[in-house]
């Protein structure tokens, strides 16, 4: 509580139940790991602080429960995320099925704002594989977010998955200071990306542009 | 509440018609009510319940959670809560911070720098239009920056402004937070527990309105409070419709933008030295030498690292800086690196100095002979004053030296900071090096918490008039025992802290007097002092002395008096302060007086505070 820092970020995880969300967040900020599972209740909260360019910062990482009956519950943690991962089994194809759904939900109920990722979990166990890599990087390619498949059993991409997000988020800050903060808002200019079925809908809504 | 409309009429039953016969109240009563069903639906468990209702609602009553899970996310909110003052506390300083500034910026902005008042012309300074203000600014007064590849100024307002747009969060919640809930003056940890409580209720309640929970009762973000803001949330919403693009944009615009950005930010270091008067001309002297597309002035505190990543445009490397802490508290006057631990049952609060980085040099050979010395504030300043040993001709000096304060109340630990200050011994006085307040209240008990901080400037000791009103005079730890068996009362005066100088110097002489009154026996030797300690204010007395042959019923209506004065040679002795036990008197001293009574043969150990008034000794 008492170490000092220069930024926080609320970051979340989300996913189907089961796919490892909490493991990985263990092993992230207590380097463990534990066979037995556990369904998280509603959410949880874990805090790691990490140095990226020379900057602490703080991650409040929150884990949310998979289960739909708690989706009301953690639904009202997006809109407070700056970072969202979102994380599949490689083993279930089901899970990563479910990521068009879950995507869906950030669309939903998260700031516009959100840098995301996808996260394939489980890539040691190789032999029961259902979801190629490839797929994956498709469909992040779809999103235009990043992707890393990792491992909260054999510490793979674990800590890179994380200080990846942290990096995007805070490359996003830096681009933001450049904006004056008084809310006078300076030219900025999107470029149109026309293959995105996720951007049509705010495009409609949009009033500037 | 709701029960009533459903439970409309409800016929009552014989037993309760019987008990209402015997009542004079008549018959209109709504006997249908349940009292039990009620109550339990109303405040016992606020949160609990507000919960339950919540989701019972948005999940169309599929499933509700049990108890022992709202318990679960229950005390993560309350962990969430405690992060979230953490946060606001800090975003707090920040503001605070740019406030302060603000009110020191003095000048016109026109024919003025705006932040220092140099005129400008011939002779003065030159001027450099602010970017974002559009006010001028003198070049010591201005921050370059890159930014698109251009290079930009900012007055250093404007630019610590965007640095704290930065690191409240305030870019992602678009505006920054209210001011009303700044903790400036920190609650208490009580208070905050409270608060913990009141807040989770509607966390719980306008999850459909699916709002940040953390955000929205606290109205820490008060998107809509004023048209400016709804501007740039509108603004913002705009822009931020296109995630993906925006992302491609950033990516295509600048490829080598990483650079940049991070030297704008090290740059962004240097305005922490914005009011340390001492340490601008360095930093400018640098800036100077510095080729204008890297920075103008470099970081303070990791100097050279800053140094050559901005002027080789390189990231400086993350492991080279795990030392440093908060840089929004970064004064350029170095780190302090330290461990603390209060042992609650012990009264006892120690502190290893470990070690110190970066250090201003004080002296002329470029170095300086620093050493620590701590306070408690508020309070007596020299009372409470322990200083570590001097590590000569060092600017990184390895402390590794425990200090130890005796007698620190959970009282002591809720209201009072540890002061460090940083000195350079000289062979007359002392130079400032740096000072760090720790405020007790943030460490836990019995837990051992090792700090980094940056060392900051000198703040005025605003405490120095409040000691009169708080008569603060110190405390002595006095043990007392009676013995049944040879009916003696003993009274041990252990040690004393914090007490009142009185000594020309800031020192004293101390020592205690005892007296038991009132007396029956002319005989009897009622009184006694101690010996004087010299030239301390933390004596350690350990000396032991017998009330002889009182019986226990006589002892109980008794007074113990204990009063500690000065020793002076020539002249009447100062008196420092004084308590009673006794039945009558209260509080710790009650306390510790009926303690005795009710153990006998043990001895009961306990801290008494000074009081001011005196005592008549009859």
């Amino acid at each position: 509580m008492a170490k000092a820092y220069d930024y926080l970020f609320k970051l979340l995880l989300i996913g189907d139940s089961g796919v490892g969300k909490t493991c990985v967040l263990l092993r992230f900020c207590d380097s463990a790991f534990s066979t037995t599972f556990i369904s998280t209740i509603g959410i949880d909260f874990k805090i790691r602080t990490i140095e990226l360019d020379g900057r602490k910062i703080k991650l409040q990482i929150w884990d949310t429960a998979g289960q739909e009956r708690f989706k009301t519950i953690t639904t009202a943690y997006y809109r407070g995320a700056m970072g969202i991962m979102l994380v599949y089994d490689i083993t279930s194809e089901k899970s990563f099925d479910n990521i068009k759904n879950w995507i869906r939900n950030i669309q939903e109920h998260a700031s516009a704002e959100v840098e995301r990722m996808l996260i394939g979990n489980k890539c040691d166990m190789l032999d029961k594989r259902q979801v190629t890599r490839e797929k994956g990087e498709n469909l992040a390619n779809e999103y235009g977010i990043k992707f890393m498949e990792t491992s909260a059993k054999g510490n793979i991409n674990v800590d890179e998955a994380f200080f990846s997000l942290a990096k995007d988020i805070k490359a996003k800050i830096d681009k933001r200071a450049a904006i004056d903060p008084l809310g006078k808002p300076a030219v900025i200019k999107p470029k149109l990306d026309p293959h995105k079925k996720v951007s049509t809908s705010f495009w409609s809504r949009c009033s500037l542009f | 509440m709701k029960d009533v409309g459903n439970g409309s009429f409800v016929c009552p039953n014989d037993r309760q018609l019987q008990l209402r016969a015997k009542l004079n109240s008549g018959w209109s009563f709504h006997t249908g009510r349940t009292p039990t069903r009620s109550s339990s639906a109303t405040p016992t468990n606020r949160f609990g319940s507000a919960a339950a209702a919540a989701t019972n609602a948005a999940t169309n009553g599929n499933q509700s959670l049990r108890d022992e899970e709202l318990e679960r996310i229950k005390k993560v909110l309350e962990r969430a809560q405690r992060i979230e003052l953490i946060e606001q506390e800090r975003v707090g300083k920040l503001i605070d911070r740019l406030d302060n500034m603000k009110k020191h910026a003095t000048g016109n902005g026109s024919s003025q720098c705006v932040l220092c008042a140099d005129g400008f012309g011939m002779l003065g300074a030159s001027s450099v239009c602010c970017v974002d203000c559009h006010k001028s600014v003198c070049n010591k007064c201005s921050i370059e920056t890159v930014y698109n590849q251009q290079v930009i100024s900012l007055c250093k307002i404007c630019s610590e402004n965007r640095e704290l747009w930065k690191k409240s969060g305030a870019w992602f919640f678009r505006a920054l937070p209210s001011r009303s809930t700044l903790p400036s003056s920190v609650k208490p940890s009580s208070s905050a527990i409270s608060s913990v409580t009141t807040k989770s209720d509607s966390i719980s309640i306008d999850d459909d309105s699916s709002s940040d929970d953390r955000q929205s009762n606290s109205s820490r973000f008060n998107r809509r409070a004023s048209p400016s803001i709804a501007i740039s949330n509108n603004y913002y919403t705009n822009r931020n419709s296109y995630p993906q693009n925006y992302d491609n944009t950033h990516s295509i615009t600048e490829p080598d933008r990483d650079e940049s950005v991070d030297s704008f930010k090290t740059d962004e270091r240097s305005l922490k030295e914005y009011s340390i008067d001492e340490y601008i001309p360095k930093s400018q002297g640098r800036s100077s030498s510095q080729p204008p597309v890297s920075s103008t002035s470099s970081s303070p505190v990791p100097s050279m690292i800053s140094n050559t990543a901005s002027s080789t445009n390189i990231r400086p490397l993350s492991s080279s800086i795990l030392t440093a802490s908060s840089s929004m508290d970064d004064c350029g006057l170095g780190t302090l690196d330290f461990d603390i631990i209060w042992r609650e049952a012990f009264n006892i609060l120690t502190i290893t100095l470990i070690r110190a980085r970066n250090l201003r040099s004080a002296d002329s050979n470029g170095l300086s002979d620093p050493y620590v010395k701590l306070h408690l504030v508020p309070g007596v300043a020299k009372a409470t004053k322990l200083r570590s040993h001097t590590i000569r001709r060092t600017l990184n000096p390895d402390f590794d030296e425990t200090l130890v304060y005796h007698g620190i109340s959970s009282d002591d630990m809720k209201t009072k900071y540890l002061k460090f200050t940083v000195l350079d011994e000289d062979s007359v006085g002392a130079d400032f090096l740096g000072e760090y307040r720790l405020k007790l209240s943030k460490t836990r008990p019995d837990v051992k918490e090792v700090y980094s901080v940056y060392l900051q400037n000198k703040t005025e000791d605003i405490e120095l008039s409040l000691d009169e009103d708080k008569n603060e005079r110190g405390k002595i730890l006095i043990s007392l025992l009676y013995s049944k068996l040879t009916c003696n009362f003993h009274v041990r005066i252990l040690r004393g802290i914090q007490l009142l100088p009185m000594d020309f110097g800031q020192t004293s002489d101390p020592y205690c007097k005892l007296l038991l009154y009132p007396s029956s026996d002319i005989n009897t030797k009622w009184n006694f002092k101690t010996t004087v300690k010299k030239h301390t204010l933390q004596p350690e007395f350990n000396e032991e002395f017998i009330f002889p042959h009182i019986p226990l019923q006589e002892l109980i209506s008794k007074t113990l008096q204990i009063t500690v004065y000065d020793k002076d040679m020539g002249k009447k002795d100062d008196y420092i302060g004084g308590f009673e036990l006794g039945q009558s008197s209260s509080g710790d001293e009650l306390r510790h007086w009926l303690l005795m009574v009710k153990s006998p043969e043990q001895w009961t150990e306990m801290w008494h505070k000074l009081k001011p008034e005196q005592f008549n000794s009859s």
